[in-house]
């Protein structure tokens, strides 16, 4: 290889890496960017352990009188993000979501052939929490499409025919999504865009009637406003 | 069993329904005791701390005088380990007295009764006629049976600790559970199948110690006589009972934790067909109502003829939320008859 022939390489690479660091320099966010989102929700139903009910025969075993099912509903709500952008590919993000999720416990099994019975309870579902979100690509002015992944812990509070009993726990969200940005433009509110995740929710054991941590599927649209 | 001495002058009622009567209170959790005086119902309590003391002869064939005070001191302690209850017993010693006599002094003791059918001990009550305190409560096990005291239990043997654990709820004011259920024997009698109250007013069968612990129910029962300070959190559930619009009376309403499954059972205790069931905690219930058909019903009130128990076993199609340290509201039960 001649001097030439390395000499002509290292040109082009310098011009590559400069090629690739001249817009990514101009990418940079600025920083404390602050993003405001709002949307509803869809948090699918969870099935806890079933259960029997027992009473004690002579041998002092038990002797099931009825089985009973209990479930949460799928459920529709709200939720609004507010996060702010602290690196060019992390946002920190506090959320506070609404939902009416509906308690079922269904009978079964009556030893007595008592008819079947689905008792229900409408819950008022509140959570306020913290998620980071993490952009897959790193965004510029001319990303308009940013995928993620998102983790965040929320502070639940299940309230029972409003008054009468609360419940209190947390819930685990891990998933990811995409944000689009629709309009971007100069001064205060620089950008609007609509955004949508996918996320595994888990509700603490604390919150579940089996004493035991449970997943549901969430989908969230919201719509974004930059500032 | 039980029954009621009323003061000094009355003679010992034998029968438990003869005092039950139209006194059951309504009121919480449970069958209470309610003793008519001045002209209102006080519940059947004590308020004093009760000392009980033990029939210096009484033994029978494999339960020495010593097992016999050692078995119902630990029955009584059961009852006082209810943590949220405040009721303590204490022992006051021996004595030469009987069960069963008005002499100021409540007594243990075994007695040949073989005349009562199937009866395999009872208590009973001196109350005070004026204020309805609670004097004197007496116990006696039936000699006519077989007892045993082995830990696990001895075939064709009744379990004098399943036994004395029963009695001695009586002793501290408590009525009947109606949680189990029997079938009916040739001779009449009734035969447990399962139950879950050591308050159930039949007894497993002989051998068995199944009924060495307490229930929810008993807990609850006991918790709502005597409550202690962590008793505070407890909730109740009230209502009424109603078929073709008329209030039920002696349906057995059942509150059923939808997140333990433990079952707390009460009764509709009036024309109205209201109930309420007390001491029990807070969180998502079932109710669940069913006729009195498990048990003879002078077990439970002296007027079985207004005991209503033509209706289907039902749930209520709601879940009943009990609020801690409140009532959940009232909840109102249609029934429908069979």
């Amino acid at each position: 290889m001649s001097a030439h022939t390395i000499a002509r390489r290292c040109a082009l690479a310098m011009l590559l890496a400069s090629g690739s660091a001249m817009p990514a320099a101009a990418q940079t966010p600025p920083a404390g960017r602050i993003e405001i989102a709002i949307g509803p929700t869809w948090t699918g139903g969870a099935s806890m352990t079933p259960l029997s009910v027992t009473e004690t025969q002579a041998g002092g075993t038990p002797r099931t009188v009825l089985t009973i099912a209990r479930d949460w509903t799928s459920t529709i709500g709200v939720e609004s993000r507010i996060g702010v952008r602290i690196a060019p590919r992390l946002d920190l993000e506090a959320a506070g979501s609404y939902a009416r999720p509906q308690l079922n416990v269904t009978t079964a099994n009556d030893v007595e052939s008592a008819s079947p019975v689905t008792a229900s309870d409408q819950l008022q579902e509140y959570a306020v929490g913290g998620a980071g979100v993490w952009f897959l690509r790193p965004r510029g002015a001319d990303t308009r499409t940013q995928p993620f992944v998102t983790a965040g812990l929320a502070y639940a509070r299940q309230l029972h025919q409003p008054g009468t009993l609360a419940q209190t726990g947390t819930m685990f969200d891990v998933g990811g999504g995409v944000k689009r940005v629709l309009m971007t433009r100069s001064g205060t509110l620089t950008g609007v865009g609509l955004r949508a995740d996918i996320r595994a929710r888990t509700r603490s054991r604390s919150l579940a009637l089996d004493d035991r941590a449970h997943v549901s599927p969430m989908i969230g649209v919201a719509l974004f406003m930059r500032f | 069993m039980s029954a009621v001495r009323t003061t000094r002058a009355a003679a010992r009622v034998i029968v438990a329904a003869a005092f039950l009567a139209s006194h059951v209170q309504p009121a919480f959790a449970y069958l209470h005791y309610g003793v008519p005086a001045n002209g209102t119902t006080v519940t059947l309590k004590w308020t004093q701390t009760p000392r009980y003391y033990v029939n210096a002869q009484t033994a029978v064939d494999g339960v020495s005088n010593a097992d016999f005070q050692a078995t119902v001191a630990k029955a009584f302690a059961t009852w006082d380990a209810v943590p949220t209850s405040v009721l303590s017993h204490q022992f006051a010693g021996l004595t030469s007295a009987e069960p069963g006599v008005d002499d100021g002094i409540s007594v243990l003791g075994f007695e040949m009764q073989a005349d009562l059918d199937r009866v395999l001990a009872s208590t009973d009550y001196v109350v005070d006629e004026v204020t309805g305190q609670l004097l004197e409560s007496d116990i006696f096990f039936n000699s006519a049976y077989p007892w045993s005291i082995a830990a696990n239990g001895e075939s064709g043997k009744y379990d004098l600790q399943s036994i004395a654990l029963h009695e001695t709820g009586h002793f501290s004011g408590l009525g009947h559970s109606a949680l189990g259920e029997t079938t009916l024997l040739p001779d009449g009698g009734r035969q447990v199948i399962s139950a879950e109250a050591v308050m159930f007013p039949i007894a497993y069968p002989a051998g068995s110690i199944a009924a060495r612990t307490l229930k929810a129910d008993d807990i609850a029962g006991i918790s709502d006589l005597y409550p202690g300070a962590a008793a505070a959190s407890f909730g109740s559930i009230s209502g009424h009972v109603t078929a073709n619009g008329a209030g039920v009376f002696g349906a057995h309403v059942v509150a059923i934790d939808a997140a333990t499954g433990q079952m707390v059972g009460g009764f509709s205790l009036d024309a109205k067909g209201d109930f309420s069931i007390g001491a029990l905690s807070p969180g998502p219930h079932l109710l669940r109502v069913e006729p009195l058909d498990d048990a003879d019903l002078d077990s439970f009130f002296s007027n079985p003829s207004a005991v209503d128990v033509n209706f289907q076993v039902a749930f209520v199609d709601r879940v009943i939320i009990v609020p801690s340290g409140a009532d959940s509201g009232i909840v109102s039960i249609a029934v429908v008859a069979k």
